[in-house]
């Protein structure tokens, strides 16, 4: 990977809030034309994370997103960025209609029209007042305003919350088949990481500040086997250090790293564990490592 | 200035006079039309007290101005609701933006902070004083409309001059530019505290800036055991000047009235007027003031800046 080919660039990023520190020197690159996934337990720091690299917030690091510094430059790198954050809302005395004609004459790369079409889509009306839509109503307008904007980087931080199912699924279709392209990249961080797996090209987790996991989606899967072991090949399953293990319906279900296939086959049945499994292995893995470092100080 | 840049600038102005219309039309409005009615209700019920003045009507010197003299009369009443209406946009609106929790939204646009607060600071210094204008020229025509109505019955009114003069209205107009444009500079370092608190405090901005006034008028008199402190002289200054250099350059303003019929040209002359009240400015006095408005304008947009929450 060149790094002219990346939108974004961190190294080092660290984030204190008075004596805390949220971020613990944190490195990623996303490169161009990728959908990143940015996955972590409440107050893991995805949040705090994205906001250093939209500009929102102070941090030490190094970090360039588009080549810009975001804290120095932010006004000119949303030009090229859009984003949805959890916590936003959009101005409520306006209407709909003087909203678009806002960001129309703000924002020169905003598209009127395609808002209008995506908007077409739902219930809302143009001069209705943005207080008088419902809360999923104006996650709708905003998201039809973001995708919108032809932006090269797409930062959504819990961009469906709120919305019903439909209107998600129909959302993240629309997300891949229209606004996606090779020339951009979205960075998505999402509870419901179920809904967006298949989106997905690459994976980072991060936890305590600190990223666990940092792959695209193939390497993923060519390096984490989950396997629904058979009774009698549990104890031998054990034996190769399983990262995770729980029981589903009275069977064993292990999730391994950098098991070979055809050992694998041995014990069960094999599959590609889920981002949300994969996830709460690691992040159980994590604690049992932390344990077993507490344990050793102990001695 | 770029074309981007004003085109920007034009957009959040638009929404500034979306956001705040209730205070600069809406009220404005009320208050004319309450007016105009009252007087009008007054004219037909009690108008007879003008028939004292009937003998004016036979005399043609004496006939005024009236369309001129209403509007004049009524400046002052609108240059101190433009200052109350503008200190208490600019306390409030630097930290509008956080409603609703809508700044993440404003901060997804490509617009700097810095260029944020000072299109806010445009509106306050320009855009709703040429509201108000406005509406002070509306409020003039509506007196006018009222009186003509009112003359059906009332000779007196009828003896008036009731056609406009429109040199006398353009000079009288130019004069209140002048006076409302350099009250505005005058005060703009109190509206920017104002609002640089606004950004900090939010609702708190106007007793914190009356707390911020009375405590340091008070340390300083406990510091000097006197109420003639130089920060207290300071603020006098910054409260009262334009009205002080008013009420010297305009000495005859309380001998205008209907009866006596002194021309209104005698009193407001732009080509005096202008060079008087200017001249009359303490303008070291104001050039600081612009520096500390630059100053608290800077940390307020550096403030917003590293807001992220509402």
């Amino acid at each position: 990977m060149q790094t002219n080919d990346a939108i974004v660039e961190v190294k080092g990023l660290v984030k204190n809030y008075g004596k805390k520190q949220v971020l613990h020197s944190i490195d990623f690159t996303i490169p161009r034309g990728r959908i990143y996934g940015l996955i972590g337990h409440n107050g893991a720091g995805k949040t705090t994370a994205i906001n250093a690299l939209l500009g929102l917030i102070s941090y030490e690091g190094d970090v360039k997103v588009l080549g810009l510094n975001p804290f120095t430059n932010r006004s000119k790198m949303m030009l090229d960025t859009a984003f949805i954050s959890d916590v936003a809302s959009l101005p409520r005395f306006l209407k709909v209609t003087e909203l678009l004609s806002l960001v129309e004459d703000i924002h020169p790369n905003f598209n009127r029209q395609k808002a209008e079409q995506i908007l077409a889509d739902g219930d809302i009306r143009d001069n209705v007042k943005i207080k008088s839509l419902s809360k999923g109503m104006m996650a709708q307008l905003h998201l039809a305003i973001v995708m919108a904007i032809d932006a090269k980087l797409l930062v959504l931080d819990e961009p469906t919350l709120g919305l019903d199912i439909t209107f998600r699924k129909k959302f993240y279709r629309r997300l891949v088949e229209d606004y996606m392209s090779e020339n951009r990249s979205i960075l998505i961080t999402t509870h419901q990481v179920d809904e967006i797996e298949h989106l997905l090209t690459d994976l980072i987790f991060i936890r305590d500040g600190r990223i666990v996991l940092d792959a695209n989606m193939d390497d993923i899967s060519n390096r984490y086997i989950q396997i629904l072991v058979a009774p009698e090949a549990k104890q031998e399953a054990m034996a190769h250090n399983p990262i995770f293990t729980t029981k589903q319906m009275g069977q064993d279900i292990m999730i391994f790293d950098d098991l070979e296939e055809e050992i694998a086959k041995a014990f069960g049945i094999i599959s590609t564990p889920s981002i949300s499994d994969l996830f709460v292995a690691l992040m159980e893995k994590k604690d049992a490592s932390q344990k077993a470092a507490t344990m050793g100080a102990a001695k | 200035m770029s074309i981007s840049i004003l085109k920007t600038t034009i957009a959040l102005l638009k929404k500034e006079l979306i956001e705040h219309k209730v205070a600069f039309i809406y009220v404005p409005a009320i208050f004319i039309i309450i007016i105009t009615l009252t007087f009008l209700f007054g004219m037909m019920n009690n108008g007879n007290v003008w028939q004292r003045g009937a003998f004016v009507a036979s005399n043609s010197d004496a006939r005024f101005d009236l369309f001129n003299f209403t509007y004049a009369a009524s400046v002052m009443g609108w240059l101190l609701f433009m200052l109350i209406m503008l200190f208490f946009y600019f306390a409030a609106s630097f930290s509008s933006d956080r409603k609703d929790n809508a700044l993440l939204f404003w901060k997804s646009l490509p617009v700097s902070d810095l260029q944020i607060i000072s299109t806010k600071t445009i509106a306050g210094m320009i855009m709703f004083p040429i509201v108000i204008m406005a509406w002070s020229i509306i409020a003039a025509i509506a007196t006018y409309i009222a009186f003509l109505l009112v003359s059906i019955n009332i000779p007196i009114v009828s003896a008036l001059n009731l056609a406009p003069s429109v040199p006398t209205f353009l000079n009288l107009l130019a004069s209140m530019l002048v006076l409302f444009t350099l009250t505005l500079l005058w005060y703009l370092p109190l509206f920017s505290a104002v609002g640089l608190l606004g950004t900090i405090l939010r609702g708190w901005a106007v007793p914190a800036f009356i707390l911020i006034m009375l405590v340091g008028s008070g340390v300083e008199a406990l510091a000097t055991f006197s109420g003639e402190g130089y920060f207290a002289a300071l603020m006098e200054q910054r409260f009262k000047a334009p009205f002080i250099i008013l009420s010297e350059i305009l000495p005859n303003m309380e001998h205008a009235n209907p009866i006596n019929g002194l021309k209104l040209t005698e009193i407001i002359s732009i080509k005096n007027f202008a060079p008087n009240f200017a001249s009359s400015i303490d303008w070291v006095g104001m050039i600081l003031g612009w520096v500390a408005a630059g100053i608290f304008i800077f940390i307020a947009s550096e403030y917003r800046r590293r807001r992220i929450q509402a």
